[in-house]
């Protein structure tokens, strides 16, 4: 295990993507003078540019980096559903200077490649919004409840239910709706993002699908939005009825909404955890950011520490196994 | 309504800095497609981040700029030195280079500005025409749609393979057998990666691209003495009698860059693909002045009107469901989201006039490529004067710099030069180049969706065939395939008459 580990550690680190070779040259000196944070920081962001996670980082830490008046580069390290960046975090310098984002179903690749490492060694920063997933339908249906549905399903008026690759969150809860819920779905169809998800449930290639809030909001006209698929409810649509509504037990909250947050390499110092979590906290109640996040109909909210985002990550880490067969995956 | 909106979107194209982003993007593009490995992909992922300070019309305009500008200019290297700028321009080196070859690089090079200019062109006025109804256009198409499609650029290697029909088969096999290394959408478990999640994603078919045509042509040049263009020939062709070939064939034209709109309209395919489908119907129709393979001209105007119809038809699932239809799609639906414009309906409503600007801003873009691409571009044939063993080395070190610079990834250094000496010996031996590329770009998209489409259908294979657009794909598939059969009956029946 340790010679695998070292091999990944040696070909991560050298694989790093062209365009930090534009960052490489302005790193600073580590000076160890103990005004934190005073050089560089660097995003290693594992998913690829334009996402929304990319996105997102790219706000908030530009923002922190700003307040601090320090620079920030950014490095997107893709591949392996985001593993190979996760494990450049774990072999960087833990001085509190590179950090990276984290959703909370990256557990599920975590576990099934089993990189050498678990979420739990490495720091946390601090969550900074959640991401809940809807069920929508083919408005050819006219399905218009969450029962509805369940009921055509029973009847086998409909089939089939659609998401992203085995493993995605949206399979995962697919899985979780039939286990834990009864609804009897009887095929789960991939596709590869939420955009074609929509797609197939507005042109009825499919009977219903699994997305988040915001790419349901995108295509409002075009498909049936029938509930929240955690029992807190969704930000983007405050009316619109949740699964527990409808008599169940909140079985499934643990993957129907998605924490956001940021992490540090393990043995980070706690005193720079402290002072990133603050800088976290301030720049999500800036200005600038509340108004970027108006303006482009994202949510931002402090969402809690090291404590609250180790509690889902690790909620996510001993459900996700019982839910689906992780050998099925290797 | 409509006429209203094109005003608006006039206005704000021609408005500064939105006119200057434009051109910005434009050269930026020309330059980072002429320089193999670094394709519109990593340009729009570098600039992206620093658009962030721009208003949302310029900061998308800069991007789409860069990703057109990148379409044409992924050609200039690759007739020139038979080096793909961009994937997109793979299949411009079959002809572009053989003419280079012959002492005809000028012709090549305005024919190239020219054919993207126009295709480019045409494409973007039939989108323009078509938007009202682009949402309803991308709901006929789904999975069975798509799986029937790959499958008839699949069944194209019958076509495309000249000589032995064996080897082409061989190599378009190959092709489908690579593309199925890493994790699958539809299957869900990784596939001969060795247990190592270098090989989790695949190989990437541009750094096979790179080798099989850049690298694998170095090793074949290494083996001669002098420059480029062949010593004995003068430097023929000049920029109006490349324009004037494009004008002469306007069918070919129009058709590759329809090809174009619609291969980019396809999610997971693009303008990688799209080169070859429509280089491989130009070869079905036949024409031009030479065989091809030979330094057909026809084969230059399919290639490079057919990638810059690709842009316009990429951007229909990207606006319209949020799809994106290649990885330069993927980054620009970014850039359109950073900026508070999200895709669907309220791009084609509320937001119409930005999204007509970007349009517009294509057309204008197209124009720019067109001007210059002739009076500059074509300056460049001087590069084909200069000896060999110069352009050697750089062209292996640029080509192994744009590998890594695709993923970050060593993996995709070494495909370059493993595919390098594979290509070297399949064109010494005769295997199928085109047959081989359209089996590794295909076959993802072919699997993902027919798996798909057998799920839906619970096994049946009457989903391919049961509505009318399946129905009409199933039986072009089946005609291109007979076709190559049926010339061999009827010469042996006519050939029974004498």
């Amino acid at each position: 295990m340790q010679d695998r580990r070292a091999f990944i550690q040696r070909t991560v680190a050298g694989g790093v993507g062209a365009a930090s070779l534009a960052f490489a040259g302005c790193l600073g000196d580590d000076e160890g003078d103990g005004d934190f944070p005073s050089q560089q920081f660097h995003g290693v962001i594992p998913w690829g540019q334009g996402g929304g996670t990319d996105i997102f980082t790219r706000e908030i830490w530009q923002e922190i980096a700003d307040q601090n008046d320090v620079s920030i580069g950014f490095e997107n390290v893709t591949g392996a559903a985001g593993v190979r960046g996760i494990t450049e975090l774990y072999g960087s310098e833990p001085d509190g200077y590179t950090i990276s984002p984290m959703n909370s179903p990256s557990v599920v690749p975590l576990l099934t490649q089993d990189p050498g490492f678990t979420i739990d060694e490495f720091r946390h920063i601090g969550a900074y919004t959640q991401t809940v997933w809807v069920l929508v339908t083919d408005p050819d249906l006219d399905l218009e409840e969450f029962d509805e549905v369940v009921e055509a399903y029973e009847n086998g008026d409909i089939g089939s239910i659609s998401g992203q690759s085995p493993g995605e969150p949206n399979h995962v809860l697919a899985e979780s709706l039939k286990s834990e819920l009864d609804v009897p779905w009887e095929n789960y169809v991939a596709y590869d993002g939420s955009g074609p998800v929509i797609q197939a449930v507005a042109s009825g290639e499919v009977s219903a699908g699994i997305v988040t809030e915001t790419a349901a909001a995108d295509a409002e006209d075009q498909i049936d939005i029938i509930a929240a698929l955690s029992s807190e409810g969704s930000p983007v649509f405050p009316d619109l009825p949740v699964y527990t509504d409808y008599g169940y037990e909140p079985e499934i909250d643990f993957m129907g909404q998605f924490l956001r947050s940021f992490m540090a390499p393990p043995d980070t110092p706690d005193d720079r955890i402290d002072i990133l979590n603050e800088n976290l906290q301030e720049a999500l109640e800036s200005d600038e950011l509340q108004s970027w996040a108006d303006e482009t109909g994202n949510h931002l909210e402090y969402l809690g520490g090291e404590a609250e985002v180790l509690e889902v990550l690790e909620e996510n880490q001993e459900r996700i196994p019982e839910i689906i067969d992780l050998d099925d995956l290797e | 309504m409509v006429q209203e909106s094109l005003f608006g979107a006039l206005e704000i194209l021609v408005t500064w800095p939105t006119a200057g982003w434009l051109l910005v993007g434009l050269l930026a593009g020309i330059i980072i497609g002429t320089i193999p490995g670094l394709g519109p992909n990593l340009g729009l992922a570098v600039v992206l981040p620093l658009t962030m300070r721009l208003d949302g019309p310029d900061a998308i305009i800069l991007l789409i700029s860069i990703y057109s500008g990148a379409m044409y200019g992924g050609s200039i290297a690759a007739i020139l030195i038979n080096t793909p700028g961009t994937a997109a321009a793979a299949a411009t080196t079959l002809d572009g280079y053989p003419m280079t070859r012959q002492g005809r690089a000028m012709d090549a090079l305005s024919i190239s500005a020219t054919a993207s200019a126009v295709g480019g062109a045409f494409a973007i006025v039939t989108l323009i025409l078509l938007t009202p109804f682009l949402t309803t256009i991308v709901l006929m198409f789904g999975s069975p749609e798509y799986f029937l499609i790959a499958l008839f650029g699949i069944a194209l290697i019958t076509i495309v393979a000249q000589g032995s029909m064996v080897k082409g088969l061989t190599a378009g096999a190959f092709g489908l057998l690579l593309s199925t290394i890493g994790f699958p959408v539809a299957a869900g478990q990784p596939r001969y990666t060795f247990d190592t999640f270098i090989l989790y994603d695949g190989l990437d078919f541009v750094a096979v691209l790179i080798g099989i045509f850049a690298v694998g042509e170095m090793i074949k040049l290494a083996g001669e003495k002098g420059s480029l263009a062949n010593k004995d020939l003068s430097l023929s062709g000049n920029v109006l009698s490349g324009v004037r070939k494009v004008l002469s064939a306007p069918i070919t034209t129009i058709k590759s860059g329809y090809i174009g709109m619609f291969i980019g309209a396809i999610p997971g395919s693009g303008a990688s693909i799209s080169n070859f489908i429509s280089y491989a119907e130009a070869v079905r129709s036949g024409g031009g002045d030479k065989e091809y393979g030979d330094g057909n001209h026809r084969g230059v105007i399919a290639s490079e009107a057919s990638n810059n119809g690709t842009v316009a038809g990429s951007l229909i699932p990207t606006f319209s469901f949020g799809i994106p239809g290649s990885g330069a799609t993927a980054i620009l639906l970014g850039g359109l989201m950073m900026h508070g414009l999200r895709p669907g309906p309220e791009l084609f409503t509320d937001n119409v006039d930005i999204t007509y600007s970007i349009f517009l801003a294509l057309l204008a873009g197209n124009v720019v490529i067109l001007l210059f691409g002739l009076l500059i571009i074509t300056r460049a044939v001087y590069i084909t004067t200069i000896d060999t063993d110069y352009i050697i080395p750089v062209v292996i070190a640029v080509a192994s710099l744009g590998a890594f610079g695709l993923r970050g990834s060593w993996l995709d250094v070494f495909t370059v030069l493993v595919f390098g000496i594979f290509g070297f010996f399949m064109m010494k031996h005769n295997y199928s180049i085109i047959a081989f590329v359209l089996g590794i770009v295909l076959g993802p998209i072919a699997e993902e969706n027919l798996v798909r489409s057998l799920q839906l259908s619970e096994g049946s294979l009457w989903i391919f065939v049961n509505e009318p657009i399946p129905l009409v794909l199933t039986l072009l598939t089946v005609a291109v395939i007979a076709s190559p059969i049926l010339t061999v009956i009827r010469s042996a029946v006519s050939g029974g008459d004498r």
